[in-house]
């Protein structure tokens, strides 16, 4: 017997083995081919979207071309696409929603205003599109009653148009340093102290749940940030958001290089290991909620010139620690 | 064939009647000292010297978490007196009553298993102020005396039919239309976070209708459109006691419904939410008496590892 067992294969088996496993070889784990296709572009992955939501507003999931094996979540919760969730409570679809895509992963993103029996939720919606067919389906629903949390007047929201907007080549920067970028203010607000580790423009400005937490806003309720300090570097430089122990399950499904967009999905833990702390001006603060609690989010970014420019992002409270099925198996949350 | 059947059955009969004859390795002494060390453990925030298991399982509200975290990093105090139930036969232990973030009082159900004198699993259950739905101020809650009162031999019933009992108020419940697959005691009342489902005015239950059963006899609860993930990890045949955990599907496709006696009823949360339950059940007689515990507001159709 030689090494590995081979010598106990016949010609025939080993030759049918080459076969099978030959494209396998050949592709980087996580590509099916070495070369990659656009077989969607970014109209034709917003079509999807629209279309999606169109469907949603029906309720007749039979219109969308979905894979046999879709998956899809609500808040995180796997469940079968069309009856359940949102699906089952959907009365409206209102128009206008800040849409991105990336042509190179198959990914779309839908976040707008969608009514239940005629009370406004916020949606955040990526969708996964491969060869034709939707393969996965990711929704954040932000909805009320629930515990304190940005909400705001569904008839104010306004979608940044910059999100839209082709960027200069010289601000356009790689996908991987985008990526970067984003990552990095994940990990300015983990353990916020006042460390900076990504570039804030000085414009930068974030729109949560419909409402901006980082300028005065008209309809701006309790425990908004811009109360304590306006704009996004100077809120993190006072260490406001230290509460978040981790920002885990961090994902960037999409990026799209020509307009400067990341959209990320992750996990807020709130441990609340603490109900005070101190500001890095020396005031003390004290937690909104006593208790542990984490948040999950659909978060995009507008990154001009290696420089974050705006964030709007969806989320919504769900139990402390909560995983997403479409996080990487045996995801290690301190590596993340 | 009649031959293979039989030695078969006698092997079976073999492996089995050791089990059976066995005391358990933890009995309700063992049981409730070992929540007690937990519950000590989890106020001082010191964990590593529990008895656990090689493999632990760990959740709060349904999530999978590793020990020390959660919970154990935001407790400041537990109640002195809560209520504990026992179930050497399963190895299970139950600790329900208050405890406190922060100073802020909560309502707690701990489920442990014990193998061996070790701890195997831990599941909680937290119901806590601010979250939409029942909740009641938790201070100077203790769960009724009732639950740790022995019955007469007669009011006893078997395992087996105190489960089916409860099984039955789950069947009842979920789509419920009016059919009772379970029986109730006439002076049944249910409390849910502190707060009664079927008596007085402080829950939306409670003000449609009155009492255990006459709620389920109207269909009063048909929104919940499952009650899955059942599991009564402690029987006591003794004081009658089941303990029962679950999840409350409500898909929410309406928001307004009519009950069996005509009347029109608005839904309390108008999206699709699921409910963790721990609940108590007291039965005598074959009757259910009184359900207390403890509710957590999840996202829909949410599952546990327990479940599967």
């Amino acid at each position: 017997m030689t090494g590995y067992g081979y010598g106990l294969l016949s010609a025939g088996l080993m030759a049918a083995a080459a076969v099978l496993a030959a494209p396998a070889q050949a592709q980087a784990p996580g590509f099916e081919s070495a070369v990659i296709k656009v077989t969607c572009d970014r109209d034709c992955l917003i079509d999807h979207a629209r279309d999606y939501v169109k469907a949603l507003a029906a309720k007749d999931p039979s219109r969308l071309p979905l894979s046999p094996h879709v998956r899809f979540t609500e808040n995180n919760v796997e469940m079968p696409l069309g009856n359940d969730g949102l699906w089952g409570s959907v009365s409206r679809v209102r128009d206008g929603a800040l849409e991105v895509a990336d042509e190179q992963t198959g990914n779309v993103l839908w976040s707008g205003i969608v009514e239940e029996h005629g009370n406004p939720a916020y949606l955040a919606m990526r969708m996964k599109v491969e060869g034709g067919l939707i393969t996965e389906v990711e929704t954040v629903v932000n909805r009320l009653p629930d515990m304190p949390k940005p909400f705001g007047d569904v008839d104010e929201v306004v979608h940044d148009p910059a999100f839209n907007e082709i960027l200069p080549p010289e601000e356009r920067r790689s996908r991987e340093r985008l990526v970067a970028i984003a990552d990095g203010y994940f990990n300015t607000v983990e353990l916020n102290d006042g460390d900076v580790f990504t570039q804030f423009d000085d414009e930068c400005g974030r729109l949560e749940n419909g409402i901006s937490t980082t300028a005065p806003t008209k309809g701006a309720k309790g425990g908004n940030a811009s109360s304590l300090a306006l704009g996004c570097e100077a809120q993190f430089k006072l260490g406001i958001y230290k509460i978040n122990k981790r920002i885990r399950e961090r994902r960037y499904p999409l990026v799209d290089v020509e307009r400067g967009v990341v959209v990320a999905s992750g996990f807020f833990d709130h441990a609340n290991e603490f109900d005070r702390y101190k500001l890095t001006d020396g005031r003390e603060m004290k937690t909104v909620l006593k208790w542990p609690n984490s948040i999950t989010l659909l978060e995009a970014f507008k990154i001009k010139d290696g420089k974050i420019y705006r964030i709007e992002a969806v989320f919504t409270y769900v139990p402390y620690f909560m995983h997403s099925p479409f996080a990487r198996p045996n995801t290690d949350f301190q590596t993340r | 064939m009649k031959t293979i059947l039989m030695t078969g059955l006698v092997a079976l009969a073999a492996l089995a009647s050791p089990a059976m004859a066995q005391k358990p390795s933890c009995d309700a002494k063992c049981l409730t000292g070992i929540a007690q060390d937990y519950m000590e453990g989890l106020v001082a925030h010191e964990y590593k010297d529990l008895p656990w298991g090689d493999h632990v399982g760990f959740t709060e509200n349904g999530v999978s978490i590793n020990i020390g975290e959660s919970l154990w990093g935001a407790i400041t105090a537990a109640q002195d007196h809560p209520y504990i139930v026992t179930d050497p036969e399963s190895g299970n232990v139950v600790w329900f009553g208050v405890i406190e973030e922060h100073g802020l009082p909560a309502y707690y159900g701990m489920r442990l298993k014990v193998v061996d004198k070790h701890i195997t699993e831990v599941e909680t259950t937290l119901g806590r102020e601010g979250v939409p739905g029942a909740f009641k101020p938790a201070d100077g809650y203790e769960v009724d005396r009732i639950f740790s009162q022995k019955l007469g031999e007669k009011a006893q019933s078997p395992r087996e039919k105190m489960i089916a009992i409860v099984e039955g108020y789950f069947n009842s419940k979920q789509l419920n239309d009016g059919t009772l697959y379970t029986r109730f005691d006439d002076t049944c009342n249910r409390v849910v976070n502190g707060v009664s489902t079927t008596e007085g005015e402080d829950h939306w239950a409670a003000k449609a209708a009155k009492g255990c059963a006459h709620q389920l006899e109207i269909g009063l609860y048909k929104p919940v459109d499952r009650v899955r993930e059942r599991r009564y990890p402690v029987v006591d045949v003794e004081r009658g006691v089941v303990v029962a955990l679950s999840m409350v599907d409500h898909a929410s496709r309406y928001v307004t419904y009519e009950t069996t006696d005509g009347q029109e009823h608005q839904m309390p949360l108008e999206y699709p939410n699921t409910l963790g339950l721990m609940e108590v059940f007291k039965i005598a007689d074959g009757k259910i008496v009184r359900i207390e515990g403890v509710q957590a507001l999840l996202p829909y159709f949410m599952k546990t590892r327990w479940g599967h």
